[in-house]
C-alpha cells in the first residue's frame, strides 16, 4: 500500500514538472542520465541544461559552462581573452540596469567566474526567491554578450588585482609552469591571466569571442539547491545574430592542445621556494583508470586525510602541498605541487610515495583507503555549488553520466570505485606514473633562467 | 588605493536615499525540527536535506574556553584534540577516534570558541550512525594517556606557531582578550606557546570531567534524518556525564577605559589596525539592525569587484562575531594595502552621515536584501548549517533560529540602523598590530 501511494506520488510529481515547463516544449524529460527527480534537456537553441531536485536551504546555484580555448580561436594567441571576455560580461550592463557582478552583490550572493585552458565556469550562489532574475541576467549576459566600455574597464581593474595577487600564489606559478611544460602548443600551454595581455586586448576584439564563444549552443547549464521548474521560463533566448557560421571542426581544433616532451625540468624564479611533478594521464573515456587516478591523489594528497598531506604536517610542517588529477577529455593531467621551506626534499618523498603505488596496497589499507575516497567525492557534493560543479565540468568535457551524483549515491563513478581494486590502481600507476615526470622547482632568485641537466 | 576608498565612501553617501527594488519575497529555510528534549536541557534538532548524500551531527558542548581557569590556557583545545587522537579501544594499537572515523569514510572535526565546543561527525548517510556510535563511546569511555597528550600538545603547538604569525588574529585576540575582561573567554582557543609548556595531561582530564556534561548541550542531525540517525544523535547526547558546568569567573580584572589603544609587534611589512566594538547578541532587538549595518559597512569598505573575493584579497573588512555573549564586531584594516588613517577618517565620516541623515526605507532595503543573501550563503554547507542551528537555538533563538535571523533582518526599519549605530558604534577599542624595528614599510 505505502509503495504505491509512493509510486503514484512520483507519477504525479513527474507530471507536474513536465506541465511546468511547457515552454520548453517537449525537449526535456526526467532523464535517467542524472536520477530520479532530476530534469535535463536541450536549450531552445542548443546546448543544454540540468536542473536537480530542489533542497531545503533557500538557495540556488546557477553555473553556466562553456567548452571555449581561452587563448582565442586564433590565429593571434591572447592568453587572458577567454578570462576577459567572461569577466566584461559579468561587469557589462545593459541600459539603466544592473550587470550580472552588480545584481548578484545587490542581494547578498556571490559570483565567481572560473577559466581553465578548454572551458569557462561562471557560478552564482543567490537566496532561492532571487533565482529567477538571476538566470534571466545570466542567460542574458552570455547568450546576447553586449560589452560595454565600462564592462570591459571593470574586468581589466579586477583582472590587473587579481594578477598580482597570483605573482605571489605558488600554487599559481607552480600550474602554469606544469601545463606550460606539459604542452607545446594550444591553450592549455598558456596561463589563463596575463596582466600584459589584459592592458593590450581591446573592446572588438573580446566583443567578437564573447559573442563567438558564449552562443547558447556551446552552453551547459545547471541550477542546484532550492530549484522549481518554473525556473526554466527565464531562460534568455540568444539575441546576438552572427552571419558567420563557424565550423565545427575549427572550433575543435581551437581546443586542442599538444602535448610535448616531459624530459626537462624547468626552473622558474619565485619569492619562496617550490616544486612540482607533472604527468599526462588517462582521457575522461578511459573512466576506469581516471577513477583509479583520483583515488591515487587523494590517498596520497586529500587536504587533511592524504598519506602524504599527513606526512608532511609531521615532518615538513612548513611545506604547502596540493596534488590532483585533472580529468579532461584528453588527455588528464596528474599533478603536485609544493612550496616553502623544505620543498624539495618533499618532492622527493612524493616521488618515492607514488612510486609505492606501482605495486598494490595490502588489502585492508586498500578498502580503508577506498572507502575514505568514495566519502570524500559524496562530501564535495553537498553544497548547491559543489554538485554543480560536478553536473557542469563533465557534461563540459563531454562525460555528463561519469559526474559524480549524477544518479545520486548510485552513480557511474561510484560503481567505478566500487570496481576499483588494488591491482587495478597498482597497473593505472605503472602505466602513467611510472615514468619520469615534468619537474618544475621554484627558485628564490630574480634572474629568469631555465637549465637543462 | 586609499583614493579609491575615499571616493567610494563618498560615491556611496551620493548613492543615498535612491531607490532599489526590494527582494521581492524572504527566503525560509524549511524542514527544521526538534526531534527531542533530554534531561539537563540537552535538546535534539535536525533538518532534513533530501539532496545531499552525506550527513553530519553537529554536537555542542559548553566545553569552550570559559570554562578553563586563567592558569589553564588552552586546556580547552587541548582537550578537544586529545579527544580525536584517543584510542576506540583500551588496547594496544588501538587505532584513535580520528582514524577509526577517517577508516570508514568519514570525518570528525573539533572546534573550539569562547563559549562552546562544536564536535561535527560527517560520513555517508547510511555510515553516519555507526560512526556517531564510535564517538559516543570514546566520549563515555575516553583514555587520557601520556601518549595522546604528547601528540595532541605536538600537535597545538604547530597550529599556534602558525597563528601566531597572522596579524590578523593577533589583533582579533588582543581585542578579545580585553573585551572578556571577567572571564577566559577571550583567549586564544588554543592557547599560547607559554600556555602549552605549562600544561598537564591532568588539566585536561580534569576539564573533561567539568566542561564535558549533557547540561546545555544539543547535537543537530542535518541531512538524512532517518530513526537511525535520529537515534545516533541522541546517544551521543547521552555519552556526556549529566550535569552541567558553568563558565568560571575572573576576578581583579577590570574593562579596558574607553578608547584605550593595545599594541603587539610582529614581522610584518606595515600595520594592521583593528577597531572593535560592542555588538547585539541574536536574542536582542537591535540584531537585525546591526547585520544591515554590517552589510552597509562591507560594501563601503570592501574592494570593488566584479566577482566576490575571498576573504584573503580584502585588505579592509568587519568580523561580525554573535555566537558569543556578549557580541563583537572589528573593523580591520591591512596597512600595507590601504592607509589605515584614510580608512578611520572614511569610518568617522560615515558614521556622522549616517547618524545625521533620514535615511529612505528602500535605501534600507537594499542593505536589507544584501544582509540576507549573505547570511544564507555562509550556511551553503552542512557543517555551517549545524553549527548555525545548535548556536541560535543556545543563544534562546529556538530550533528555528535562522527563520527568525532573517524574520528580523526583514524587520528593520530605518531609525533601528541609526539607533543600533549610535548605541555601539560610540565608543571603540583600537589593536594595534605593528611592525618590529626594521619591518617598516
Amino acid at each position: 500500500m505505502g509503495f504505491r501511494r509512493v509510486a503514484l506520488g512520483a507519477l504525479m510529481i513527474t507530471a507536474s514538472l513536465l506541465a511546468l515547463v511547457e515552454p520548453l516544449a517537449a525537449r526535456e524529460r526526467v532523464t535517467p542520465l542524472y536520477g530520479a527527480g532530476i530534469l535535463s534537456g536541450a536549450l531552445p537553441q542548443g546546448g543544454h541544461y540540468v536542473l536537480t531536485a530542489p533542497s531545503s536551504m533557500p538557495l540556488t546555484a546557477l553555473e553556466l559552462w562553456y567548452r571555449v580555448p581561452s587563448i582565442g580561436y586564433g590565429p593571434a594567441i591572447h592568453p587572458s581573452l577567454g578570462r576577459l571576455a567572461a569577466q566584461s560580461a559579468a561587469a557589462s550592463s545593459a541600459a539603466q540596469g544592473l550587470s550580472l557582478g552588480e545584481y548578484v552583490a545587490s542581494i547578498g550572493g556571490t559570483l565567481s567566474i572560473d577559466v581553465f585552458p578548454d572551458s569557462v565556469a561562471i557560478t552564482a550562489l543567490v537566496p532561492s526567491p532571487e533565482a529567477d532574475a538571476t538566470l534571466r541576467l545570466l542567460t542574458g549576459s552570455y547568450f546576447s554578450p553586449h560589452i560595454t566600455d565600462a564592462g570591459l574597464h571593470r574586468a581589466k581593474l579586477d583582472m590587473t588585482t587579481e594578477a598580482m595577487y597570483e605573482r605571489f600564489d605558488p600554487s599559481v606559478a607552480l600550474r602554469n609552469a606544469l601545463f606550460a611544460g606539459l604542452f607545446v602548443a594550444g591553450p592549455e600551454h598558456y596561463a589563463t591571466l596575463d596582466a600584459h595581455d589584459v592592458a593590450a586586448l581591446d573592446l572588438p576584439t573580446v566583443q567578437a569571442f564573447a559573442e563567438r564563444a558564449f552562443r547558447p549552443q556551446h552552453a551547459s547549464l545547471v541550477v542546484t539547491g532550492a530549484t522549481a521548474p518554473s525556473l526554466l521560463t527565464a531562460i534568455m533566448p540568444s539575441a546576438t545574430i552572427t552571419n558567420t557560421t563557424f565550423s565545427e571542426q575549427d572550433e575543435l581544433a581551437a581546443l586542442q592542445s599538444t602535448p610535448g616532451s616531459v624530459s626537462t625540468p624547468r626552473f622558474v624564479p619565485f619569492s619562496q621556494p617550490g616544486g612540482g611533478l607533472a604527468w599526462l594521464g588517462p582521457d575522461i573515456d578511459d573512466e576506469l583508470s581516471a577513477t583509479a587516478m583520483d583515488f591515487i591523489a587523494d590517498y596520497l594528497f586529500h587536504p587533511i586525510d592524504g598519506k602524504v598531506t599527513r606526512q608532511l604536517a609531521t615532518a615538513l610542517p612548513d611545506v604547502t602541498l596540493n596534488g590532483q588529477f585533472i580529468t579532461l577529455q584528453k588527455p588528464g593531467i596528474f599533478l603536485v605541487g609544493v612550496s616553502g621551506p623544505g620543498s624539495g626534499a618533499a618532492l622527493h618523498q612524493i616521488r618515492q610515495q607514488i612510486q609505492a603505488l606501482t605495486k598494490p596496497l595490502p588489502p585492508d589499507v586498500f578498502l580503508q583507503a577506498r572507502r575514505a575516497f568514495s566519502y570524500h567525492i559524496q562530501s564535495e557534493l553537498q553544497t548547491p555549488t559543489g554538485l554543480a560543479a560536478s553536473f557542469g565540468w563533465y557534461a563540459t568535457e563531454g562525460s555528463p553520466g561519469y559526474a559524480p551524483g549524477a544518479q545520486g549515491a548510485d552513480s557511474q563513478y561510484d560503481h567505478d570505485i566500487a570496481a576499483l581494486s588494488a591491482r587495478k590502481v597498482a597497473e593505472v600507476a605503472q602505466t602513467f606514473l611510472q615514468s619520469s615526470p615534468l619537474w618544475v622547482t621554484l627558485e628564490p632568485s630574480q634572474s629568469i633562467r631555465e637549465k637543462t641537466h | 588605493m586609499h583614493r579609491r576608498l575615499q571616493a567610494c565612501c563618498l560615491a556611496w553617501l551620493a548613492f543615498f536615499p535612491a531607490a532599489v527594488t526590494a527582494s521581492p519575497m524572504v527566503p525560509r529555510v524549511t524542514n527544521l525540527s526538534l526531534v527531542d528534549s533530554l534531561t539537563d536541557g540537552a535538546q535534539i534538532f535536525s533538518q532534513a536535506d533530501p539532496a545531499t548524500l552525506v550527513s553530519g551531527i553537529d554536537l555542542f558542548i559548553r566545553a569552550g574556553v570559559d570554562r578553563q581557569a586563567p592558569h589553564q590556557g588552552g586546556v580547552a583545545g587541548l582537550t578537544a584534540e586529545m579527544l580525536l587522537d584517543m584510542p576506540i579501544r583500551a588496547e594496544p594499537g588501538a587505532p584513535t577516534l580520528n582514524d577509526a572515523i577517517r577508516a570508514r569514510g568519514g570525518s570528525l572535526v573539533a572546534d573550539v570558541d569562547g563559549q562552546s565546543l562544536h564536535l561535527y561527525l560527517e560520513a555517508k548517510n547510511a555510515d553516519l550512525a555507526d560512526e556517531a556510535a564510535l564517538v559516543a563511546h570514546v566520549l563515555a569511555n575516553p583514555h587520557f594517556d601520556n601518549g595522546v597528550f604528547l601528540q595532541a600538545v605536538t600537535s597545538l603547538r604547530k597550529r599556534v606557531a602558525a597563528l601566531r604569525s597572522d596579524p590578523l588574529v593577533t589583533g582579533i585576540a588582543m581585542f578579545r582578550d580585553a573585551y572578556y575582561y571577567n572571564s577566559d573567554a577571550g583567549q586564544p582557543p588554543l592557547g599560547t606557546a607559554a600556555d602549552l609548556q605549562k600544561i598537564a595531561r591532568a588539566d585536561a582530564e580534569a576539564f573533561f570531567q567539568y566542561s564535558y556534561r549533557r547540561g546545555g548541550a544539543s547535537a543537530t542531525l542535518v541531512g538524512d534524518v532517518s530513526p537511525a540517525n535520529k537515534a545516533a544523535a541522541k546517544a551521543l547526547l547521552l555519552s556526556l556525564a549529566p550535569g552541567a558546568s558553568q563558565p568560571i569567573k575572573v576576578v581583579g580584572r577590570q574593562p579596558l577605559a574607553p578608547q584605550t589603544s593595545i599594541i603587539s609587534f610582529r614581522n610584518i611589512p606595515a600595520p594592521w589596525v583593528l577597531l572593535g566594538f560592542p555588538a547585539p547578541t541574536p536574542g536582542s532587538d537591535d540584531f537585525g539592525a546591526m547585520l544591515v549595518l554590517d552589510a552597509i559597512l562591507q560594501e563601503v569598505f570592501s574592494r570593488a569587484s566584479t566577482t566576490s573575493l575571498p576573504s584573503s584579497q580584502q585588505p579592509i573588512g568587519l568580523q561580525y562575531d554573535f555566537h558569543s555573549d556578549p557580541a563583537n564586531v572589528i573593523l580591520y584594516v591591512d596597512g600595507s594595502v590601504i592607509d589605515e588613517s584614510v580608512a578611520l577618517r572614511a569610518l568617522t565620516t560615515l558614521r556622522l552621515a549616517l547618524g545625521s541623515n533620514k535615511l529612505d526605507s528602500t535605501y534600507i532595503d537594499r542593505y536589507k536584501a544584501i544582509a540576507e543573501g549573505c547570511y544564507l550563503t555562509s550556511l551553503a554547507s552542512l557543517p555551517q548549517r549545524a553549527a548555525e542551528i545548535d548556536s541560535l537555538a543556545n543563544l534562546g533563538l529556538g530550533v528555528n533560529g535562522l527563520n527568525t535571523v532573517l524574520q528580523k533582518i526583514e524587520a528593520v526599519q530605518p531609525r533601528d540602523v541609526q539607533r543600533v549605530l549610535r548605541r555601539y558604534f560610540d565608543a571603540s577599542t583600537a589593536s594595534f598590530v605593528l611592525p618590529r624595528v626594521g619591518e617598516q614599510r
